[in-house]
């Protein structure tokens, strides 16, 4: 996969290196501003329906 | 210029991988992509999270600041109910001050609330007012105002900003509780849930252990002091600055 990758950037080796991590830092953005967030809604550290014994539904967040 | 052959850089011939030894090869490739996902995931949880709730405590400051100096700060203590979702409020917690001071207490409850502060249940009392002003704050990640809740202690004081005024809560108990214990926001906390409530009391509570959601760490104290804008600032705010 990676043997892949590094094959079909263009350039000597010093472009490369400097390609492999543009592109890295730029899906670390991605993750950061994007998938992340997503992914954090989902997981369930942050808050949970409970229900109250005689009351309505509460939400008690972390 | 000569070469020795030690210094060329002609590799062996590699002789052509099996099917299987380039399945392993693949499968290690994607077990360390997933690590460094997972790690990625942390540094974002743990650093990126509080970058952005730091922001948004500004951002949520500098406004509440603006639409207070507008218009005079006098007036009638809390006239009207908040908007959900809108801060109305600053906390300040002087044993807390790293992570919660002047932090912004807005209305509701919900993850996209807490992201930017306090959420405060908004089915219960607001500051000074009689019965149980109910807020909520993130342990771990986002700003982290309460992340050291379970350093507090009997007589620390946490202390609300609004519109109007200061309003001095005093810390009076501590319990740590199951998350469907929904009787922590109730008028009296521990009295029956349609008790006429006479004082004015404070819940504020947050996720326990650390990093998890099985328990929430709560604090109950009682409104000691309310001052308008006009009298002046609480001692503690005086000593430490807004």
């Amino acid at each position: 996969m990676y043997g892949w990758f590094w094959n079909h950037l263009p350039g000597p080796v010093p472009v490369r290196i400097l390609l492999a991590l543009a592109i890295f830092a730029l899906i670390v953005v991605l993750l950061f501003l994007y998938v992340f967030p997503l992914v954090d809604s989902w997981l369930p550290f942050d808050e949970s329906n409970v229900d109250a014994a005689a009351q309505s539904v509460v939400t008690l967040p972390s | 210029m000569t070469q020795t052959p030690q210094a060329t850089r002609s590799l062996p011939p590699v002789p052509p991988r099996s099917k299987s030894r380039s399945a392993v090869h693949f499968v290690g490739e994607l077990l360390i992509t997933i690590g460094v996902l997972l790690l990625l995931f942390v540094a974002w949880q743990l650093w990126w999270t509080d970058v952005l709730a730091h922001k948004a405590y500004n951002e949520g400051r500098a406004e509440l600041r603006q639409e207070w100096g507008v218009t005079d700060a006098g007036g009638t203590p809390n006239a009207v109910k908040p908007k959900y979702g809108k801060s109305f409020g600053l906390i300040y917690i002087p044993a807390l001050r790293d992570r919660a001071w002047g932090v912004p207490v807005l209305e509701g409850t919900e993850r996209e609330v807490l992201m930017k502060g306090f959420g405060h249940h908004p089915e219960t009392a607001v500051p000074g007012e009689k019965g149980n002003f109910a807020i909520a704050g993130h342990r771990t990640t986002y700003g982290a105002p309460l992340n050291n809740i379970d350093t507090l202690e009997k007589g620390d004081e946490v202390i609300v900003e609004t519109k109007s005024g200061w309003y001095v809560y005093e810390l009076e108990a501590q319990e740590i509780i199951n998350p469907w214990d929904g009787w922590i926001l109730d008028p009296v906390p521990g009295l029956p849930s349609n008790t006429e409530p006479r004082d004015a009391k404070i819940t504020i509570y947050s996720c326990h252990p650390k990093y998890t959601a099985n328990q929430r760490y709560v604090w109950f104290g009682s409104l000691v002091e309310e001052m308008p804008k006009s009298a002046g600032t609480p001692p503690a705010i005086e000593k430490w600055g807004e």
